[in-house]
């Protein structure tokens, strides 16, 4: 121990004295370093441990599906029913759903996110209140369901953990709700933000629902039964309800998910080539620094030698080397820390919350004790792997060469350490070329994405969220009459151009859809009819939103709830379904045999780009009139003459207010925020590797220059004769680069046949880019040349400043 | 073919001024085989270097034939080096990573000549310094004299009109040292001018007239 210690005394003492050295290798290793840090505390938080549930591997997601596909829909609530009755694997299955009331409390009324959770959530997941207590099986039903359960942030925003808020009313959508409890702070299920829970009611309505699907399912499996055993048990059940209701069950079967499997979907692909593109950054930080150490070690032959004619064994002088890595290692992991606290505010700040509210575990991003162990033992690690080589290289010396006064070394130390630096330097390149390439493909992608036309307008429209309460516009005309004044009134503000309304705003991240077949023709098999999105629209939606009537007519103000069922259809439907014929005054049935059930074409419209601006197929899509068929949540959309829409935002708040002061008017934003906000993950994941790349390329310049200035330095005498030999500046500049650039090259090449195999991995997050992208993989070849040549052009420079009687002289 | 006049070199470090050279007038003419001696710090090393164009620092007029060196900027001086210049130093200076064939190629290669021609010179100077068979040697496998012999023999490969010798038989024995000055004697016949710089009044025997400095001033002629 007593060892140790003044090894690590003198290797501080050594550090200290080369403190140029050290900055140098600390900042290089903390860039590495501090790149892991900020990508494993995503990791860690998002994929790792997204949630804190005991036995989290029981703990599953049910979904049903037509068989043998990879689709996942949502469950229809009766089947669940019917699961729960028949099912022997399941402890738990708890239904939930999202949703939002409106808080009318104080001057100010607030729309809230609510999960709606069956009472057996919290025994599956295993977790309690942590004040009041959870729901009871019996709130499950009708009549007994007005509780509600507040999240812990929601309790600290608006009543400032107010102990006392158990048994306290809020009224929410008009109605009395009892406060039951509590969640715990790092309660994050279901993960979208919620303010308060509710309990889902399972009332006759419930009971009876086969058709429509739209509850989550999650349960725990019991003890000892596998996930395949679940799904065979699950598919026998599919099987029956198949046969006792054909007309809404057929062709599905139901199917598990792990629960952490199907929350992690979204991020993983991104963070995994994030950690490996972390993982090169470090690995470029350690062939950097090690090189730097076998430079050194070169000048500090002496004193090892010294150090083995004064009897220290090749293990201890290894060990004491290794010492000072590791302590290098060591400061880089602190600085490194502060890089990543910086790195996880830019991840942070490039996901908006529209799209964090969906990652479980995003709030736990950032340094925690794990990440903290993370770093430390990943600088211990680090400090091993750059020391090793140049450790085991110094030690080697030949002391009697070494201790030679004035012993002349040879092209600086020798013939294997130089082959380990080439090596070091060929290795950087190779990794930063990678890199680079990576980045560069995620780039151009990026950019495809910005080309993509969506299929309308989003310059100058404003849009905002509005959801009524059920209870106090159960009637359909009361949510026509609302959102067509709304409409009105705010078409008729001064710099308006138009207004309109939509049930689901396109780039939402949400979406209906139904079943339909063409009136005339011959119905599909249940289960196997085509589907349609389904869109509710005010007249001049389509106008606000510049999408374009193809032909027919635009929905009308006469288009009422008393007269023929319209719709317009978009004109994928139109290509699938009306090829040979023309669709105006085609009728759709959308299930049901009666003739309100059918809906008469007038007019096709422009596809646009609804899930995301990279989905590969554009599906089938119909518009209803909101006269028609009037939704209680919708958004309004504002397209404004000119200047920024977001100045109208106040006055049209105030202007749909004024309708009804107890409806709270919410997210109000820009549509090109929408627009931009569906790329976020890609910008993020794009600018973070970009980052990397550059870092990889910084390192490696630096370790080339590093090398060559090195080599010019230790070449001095060489130079020297050949200058005296008649060489002139530029043939000895062009000795300097070609070595370098042959370094370079032969780096560039295993560089690009590595990215040729690993950019493979990048396809599934590429957008209209090949991963072996050849203009991609040229350029950037191209610019690492061009650095690699900068990097060796400033010690060849300096090469030919060597004044060759000088060099001559100093023997 | 050199002529020097009023030549001075100065040393500044702050207010204090170090003279290494004072008013050096001489000349040498062709097919000249000239020695400069004198105490160690006399300036003898400095002066070759002067003549030997690598030194540009200094003061007074340095005729080479026609060129008036003072006048010249850093590519001509280098040009005229490369074309008429050959030099040998007392520690040989062969690179160590390179054969003694690939040695005597290296002041060839840097004059634009045709491989097929470069060949054919370092053939002929190998056979001329009888040193064929250690061609494809590594210097560190010859001895020293060997070594200064390959280094001569690079030295005159391109045929310069000029050989400057920097001690060259300082590191060697003295039947080595013998050899190399009557090899020099034998170019100096052949017509290479040949100024050498030595502590050895031997091998000044070898040359026609003795230099001597002393402080920078040249003391006898």
């Amino acid at each position: 121990m007593g060892t140790v210690l003044q090894d690590a005394r003198y290797a501080l003492r050594v550090l200290w004295k080369n403190w140029g050295f050290t900055s140098v290798a600390v900042v290089a290793l903390a860039l590495g370093i501090g790149a892991n840090t900020t990508i494993f505390s995503a990791f860690n938080a998002l994929l790792l441990r997204p949630f804190n549930f005991t036995d989290p591997d029981s703990l599953v997601v049910l979904w049903e599906r037509p068989p043998n596909t990879s689709t996942r829909n949502s469950v229809a609530p009766a089947n669940l029913l019917s699961v729960r009755e028949q099912s022997n694997s399941f402890s738990h299955l708890a239904m939930y759903n999202s949703n939002s009331l409106n808080l009318t409390e104080g001057d100010k009324p607030e729309r809230l996110e609510v999960a709606a959770v069956s009472p057996t959530m919290f025994d599956a997941l295993g977790v309690n209140a942590a004040v009041g207590r959870t729901f009871t099986a019996e709130e499950e039903q009708e009549g007994r369901d007005k509780v509600v359960i507040l999240t812990h942030d929601f309790w600290r925003r608006r009543y400032a953990t107010d102990p006392a808020i158990v048994n306290r009313q809020l009224m929410l959508n008009g109605q009395p709700y009892t406060v039951v409890g509590v969640m715990p702070e790092d309660f994050n299920f279901p993960p979208t933000s919620n303010d308060i829970l509710i309990p889902f009611t399972v009332n006759d309505r419930v009971r009876g629902e086969r058709g429509n699907h739209y509850v989550r399912v999650m349960g725990r499996l019991k003890p000892g039964v596998t996930q395949a055993q679940a799904d065979a048990e699950l598919a026998g059940i599919a099987s029956r309800l198949e046969a006792q209701y054909p007309e809404t069950n057929s062709n599905r079967t139901i199917a598990t998910e792990s629960l952490k499997a199907s929350y992690v979907r979204g991020p993983r692909p991104g963070l995994l080539v994030l950690l490996g593109a972390a993982c090169f950054v470090l690995l470029l930080a350690c062939a950097n620094v090690a090189n730097l150490l076998l430079v050194r070690a070169a000048s500090r032959q002496k004193e090892i030698a010294i150090r083995m004619a004064l009897g220290a064994g090749r293990l201890r002088l290894i060990r004491q080397l290794l010492t000072e890595s590791v302590l290098i290692a060591l400061f880089g992991g602190a600085l490194g820390l502060l890089f990543a606290v910086w790195g996880i505010d830019l991840i942070t700040a490039g996901i908006p919350a529209s799209l964090s509210r969906y990652l479980p575990g995003w709030k736990n991003v950032g340094i925690d004790v794990e990440v903290f162990w993370f770093t430390l033992v990943v600088s211990l690690l680090t400090g091993v792997v750059f020391g090793l080589a140049p450790a085991l290289q110094a030690t080697k010396t030949d002391f009697n060469e070494a201790l030679k006064e004035g012993g002349r070394t040879s092209g600086g130390g020798g013939f294997g350490r130089n082959r380990l630096r080439g090596a070091l330097v060929v290795a950087e390149v190779a990794i930063s070329l990678t890199l680079l390439i990576g980045a560069g493909l995620m780039i151009k992608s990026f950019y495809e994405m910005l080309k993509v036309e969506p299929g309308f307008k989003a310059g100058s429209v404003l849009v905002m969220d509005v959801a009524l309460p059920r209870a106090k516009y159960k009637e359909e005309a009361a949510r026509v009459n609302f959102y067509t004044q709304a409409v009105e009134r705010v078409a008729a503000l001064p710099g308006v151009e138009a207004a309109g309304a939509v049930n689901i705003l396109p780039l939402s991240r949400s979406n209906t859809d139904s079943a339909f077949s063409v009136v005339g023709r011959p119905r599909p098999e249940k289960g196997r009819e085509p589907q349609a999105n389904f869109r509710t629209v005010s007249p001049h939606y389509l106008e606000v939103m510049g999408i374009p009537l193809r032909r027919g007519r635009h929905i009308a103000d006469t288009d009422r709830a008393d007269s023929t069922n319209v719709i317009l259809i978009n004109e994928e439907l139109a290509r699938r379904h009306f090829a040979d014929t023309d669709p105006i005054g085609q009728r759709l049935n959308f299930g049901g045999d009666k003739d309100s059930d059918n809906y008469e074409i007038i007019g096709v419209v422009g596809n646009i780009k609804h899930e995301s601006l990279v989905e590969e197929e554009i599906k089938p899509e119909v518009y209803r009139p909101l006269a028609q068929e009037p939704w209680y949540s919708m958004s309004i959309v504002v397209r404004r003459n000119a200047g920024d829409p977001a100045q109208l935002a106040g006055a049209v708040q105030r202007e749909i207010g004024s309708l009804d002061k107890e409806q709270p008017i919410y997210n109000v934003r820009t549509m090109e925020r929408v627009v931009s906000e569906s790329l976020a993950p890609q910008r993020v994941t794009m600018g973070m590797l970009g980052i990397f790349a550059l870092i990889a390329l910084v390192l490696a310049s630096v370790g080339i220059y590093a090398v060559m200035s090195y080599t010019v330095s230790q070449r001095t005498h060489e130079i020297g004769v050949r200058m005296a030999l008649g060489a002139s500046p530029r043939d000895i500049r062009r000795m300097v680069v070609r070595q370098g650039m042959l370094l370079a090259f032969v780096g560039i090449g295993i560089g690009l046949i590595a990215s040729y195999w690993l950019m493979q991995g990048l396809t599934v997050m590429l957008y209209e880019v090949s991963a072996t992208d050849p203009l991609t993989f040229g350029l950037i070849s191209l610019l690492l040349i061009l650095v690699a040549f900068a990097a060796n052009y400033i010690p060849a420079r300096r090469a030919t400043r060597v004044d060759p009687m000088v060099a001559l002289r100093y023997e | 073919m050199i002529r020097l006049r009023n030549i001075e070199k100065v040393y500044e470090q702050g207010v204090n001024k170090t003279y290494v050279l004072r008013r050096v007038d001489l000349d040498v003419r062709e097919g000249e085989f000239v020695s400069i001696m004198g105490p160690s710090g006399a300036g003898k090393s400095t002066l070759l270097s002067i003549l030997g164009l690598f030194d540009s620092a200094w003061t007074g007029e340095y005729h080479f034939w026609d060129a008036a060196v003072h006048r010249l900027g850093k590519k001509e001086r280098a040009e005229l080096h490369k074309r008429h210049i050959g030099f040998v130093f007392q520690s040989y200076h062969l690179l160590d990573h390179l054969t003694v064939y690939e040695n005597l190629d290296v002041p060839l290669s840097y004059k634009d000549i045709k491989k097929a021609e470069r060949q054919a010179m370092v053939a002929d100077v190998l056979d001329r310094f009888q040193i064929v068979g250690k061609k494809d040697l590594y210097p560190n496998q010859l001895s020293g004299g060997q070594q200064q012999l390959v280094a001569v023999a690079r030295a005159v490969i391109s045929n310069p009109k000029l050989i400057l010798a920097d001690e060259p038989t300082g590191n060697l024995h003295s039947n080595q040292g013998r050899e190399i000055m009557e090899l020099f004697k034998r170019l100096n016949d052949e017509g290479t001018t040949i100024i050498q710089v030595t502590h050895s009044e031997q091998n000044a025997q070898f040359g026609h007239r003795v230099v001597q400095l002393a402080d920078g001033w040249v003391v006898k002629e």
